[in-house]
């Protein structure tokens, strides 16, 4: 990302044209690191931005929910049934992950599931909450999610 | 007492798996690191553990008595973790390798670290340089820094000090620290004269070192030296890889011009160490006192890190960051790391290769685990897990690097630029190595590092006019870019 020849960064607008001088240095490009506060104050909503959905999931979460793939013929059933979002073929599990509010944190946890859950990037291991960052990506088997904090 | 390994975190299945659940993810494991399939170095211990956890597991009697042992004695606490940010959340579907950054962050769980004065005892062994070169300021000041040093030990440490010329000779036998003020009164009797052979002095340190060797203890050795050792560089190396095992880690000091950093970075990376580099024989107390200080700050030891990319994935290079930036060797299973201290993170960085990268999917990159012995309860062998995953998408989002990435990679990018001119040079590339510290010295104004600025500009010169690089421009070219790094904000906010 930086030439080692000259030193010039080579990412994002300017990469194109790196012989280009660049005005600016690389931590002045109005970057913004990946993860943000894990700081879950008492009136923060969780938004849930599921990729190709149309409309983010807006909710205040007093305890936990569960999210996963409803299935008739099972007993139980998850807080949050994915399947609009094609849950069965991105390989959901009926009970995926739980997403839990702790005093002033949100910790995801997976419950076993067979493709497993994500965080980004990393494979969870089952049953070990996380804790979660304002922006973090999520990946339920093949199923794509932000977590925002507002 | 050796940690209770958690095999179902390793396996990555739920404790309430069934037989079938854990024969699966055992083939799928053992797939991407069985060593017929996979040539990285860091595989090999990745499908160790992976089999260790699948034959307990696998049988029923074995994992009743697994689970039983767990639940009488429970597993360790989450002593530390392991973040992983990759430079690209996803990767353009490309026909050709391209390279991945991961940012691995080793973060102390503040509390499971012992908060209050440290328990943990030290076994620390100074060897000095007292070749003829040492003599004045330079070895009054090390005698000045052995003096603080005892004083600040406390009574059950364990101290040695070796001074080595071309011989060794064993100035304070290793001992608890009873008598402070005798032990200073010989420390003092120290005599520059000879020449400089350093594994005279680091095989009698090793030899202090061992009589008290403690899995519960920092076991640890200083080298000040001054100057280049002849011919016994493999032999240095060879020690250092052999007591790295038993758990002994080495920290190097070079003090002035003379002296080969090549080396003894080598020696300090094998054992997880730092190294080095000292100009004024003033900063020598502090350094070393800070040195000492650190190391009984620690709560666990002989950390390691294993890194096992796929079998069609690479790891080019590992850097470690912070604390004590260095190039870490990437050609063994582990990757020492030295010692964690409660409240301060390690950062290593991996450049990665990943293949040609033909379909769209989700695709695994590599697997890594940090081992470390926790020294206050005494486990050995406590581990933590992590397995990267990466999207592969012709829609990958052009976003930019989280910032801890960027400038890391920004200041690591300085150092690169000053080893290419002197590789450069050692080629006898006059022009190439003038023309890379022109470079240089451009991009550390533009970092608004003015006096390092000049000394490359200077440098420049010298070797557009003589062919050479002075010791003391190249030494502080490289420390100086190097220490760089440690002006990093920490990268993870909390």
């Amino acid at each position: 990302m930086f030439c080692e020849e000259c030193g010039h960064p080579i990412f994002g607008e300017g990469a194109a044209e790196a012989t280009r001088q660049l005005q600016n240095a690389p931590d002045e490009l109005g970057m913004k690191a990946t993860w943000g506060t894990a700081r879950l104050g008492n009136n923060t909503s969780i938004i849930i931005h599921i990729r190709d959905a149309e409309e983010p999931i807006i909710l205040q979460l007093n305890r936990e929910l569960i999210l996963g793939r409803l299935d008739p013929t099972s007993d139980t059933k998850p807080d949050l049934d994915l399947t609009p979002f094609g849950a069965l073929e991105k390989g959901i599990s009926r009970m995926h992950a739980t997403l839990q509010r702790n005093e002033d944190t949100l910790t995801i946890i997976d419950m076993g599931s067979i493709n497993g859950t994500y965080l980004n990037g990393q494979r969870l291991t089952p049953q070990q909450p996380r804790i979660l960052h304002d922006g973090d990506e999520i990946r339920l088997g093949k199923l794509v999610l932000h977590i925002y904090f507002q | 007492m050796k940690a209770l390994q958690d095999y179902y975190a390793m396996l990555g299945v739920s404790p309430e798996a069934t037989p079938e659940d854990i024969k699966v993810a055992y083939r799928r494991a053992a797939r991407r690191f069985h060593p017929d399939t996979n040539a990285n170095p860091g595989a090999v211990a990745q499908f160790r553990d992976i089999a260790e956890a699948y034959e307990v597991l696998n049988n029923p009697s074995a994992r009743a008595e697994y689970n039983l042992a767990i639940r009488q004695r429970g597993l360790p606490p989450p002593y530390f973790d392991i973040r992983v940010t990759p430079s690209k959340r996803a990767l353009r579907r490309l026909p050709e390798p391209q390279v991945l950054y991961l940012l691995v962050e080793i973060i102390p769980n503040e509390r499971y670290a012992e908060q209050d004065q440290r328990q943990v005892p030290l076994n620390l062994a100074l060897v000095i340089d007292r070749s003829t070169s040492m003599k004045g300021p330079r070895l009054e000041r090390v005698k000045q820094a052995a003096h603080r040093i005892i004083e600040n030990l406390n009574p059950d440490d364990i101290l040695s000090v070796i001074s080595f010329s071309d011989r060794a000779e064993v100035v304070v036998p290793a001992t608890t620290i009873d008598e402070p003020a005798t032990l200073k009164a010989v420390v003092s009797t120290m005599q520059a004269n000879g020449g400089t052979e350093i594994f005279q002095g680091l095989q009698a340190g090793v030899k202090q070192l061992e009589q008290s060797l403690n899995p519960k203890s920092v076991n640890h050795l200083i080298l000040l030296t001054d100057g280049h050792t002849y011919g016994d560089e493999e032999k240095c190396l060879r020690l250092a890889e052999e007591i790295s095992q038993q758990g002994i880690g080495i920290s190097t000091v070079g003090i002035g011009q003379e002296w080969n950093d090549v080396f003894l970075d080598k020696l300090a990376s094998k054992t997880g160490g730092s190294s080095t580099y000292i100009n004024a024989p003033s900063a020598i107390v502090r350094f070393l006192n800070e040195r000492v200080r650190s190391l009984g700050a620690a709560y666990v030891e002989r950390l390691r890190l294993s890194v096992a990319p796929d079998s069609d994935v690479v790891l080019e290079d590992a850097f470690r960051l912070v604390p004590h930036p260095q190039p870490l060797p990437t050609d063994k299973e582990y990757i020492p790391l030295g010692s964690l201290e409660k409240n301060k993170s390690i950062s290593v960085i991996l450049q990665i290769q990943m293949p040609a990268l033909p379909e769209n999917r989700f695709r695994t990159v590599a697997r890594i685990d940090i081992t470390g012995d926790i020294l206050q309860d005494g486990y050995r062998g406590y581990k933590v897990v992590s397995d990267f995953s990466i999207e592969v998408s012709d829609e990958a989002p052009q976003e930019n690097p989280p910032t801890a990435i960027l400038n890391a990679l920004g200041k690591l990018t300085l150092y690169r630029m000053q080893e290419k001119a002197m590789e450069a040079l050692s080629t006898g590339d006059v022009r190439e190595a003038t023309r890379r510290l022109e470079n240089l010295a451009t991009r550390l104004l533009e970092n608004g590092q003015e006096s390092l600025a000049r000394a490359a500009l200077a440098e420049a010169r010298r070797v557009a006019r003589t062919a050479m690089l002075s010791d003391e421009g190249q030494k502080a070219l490289k420390y100086g870019t190097r220490a760089l790094l440690l002006e990093l904000p920490p990268p993870s906010t909390k």
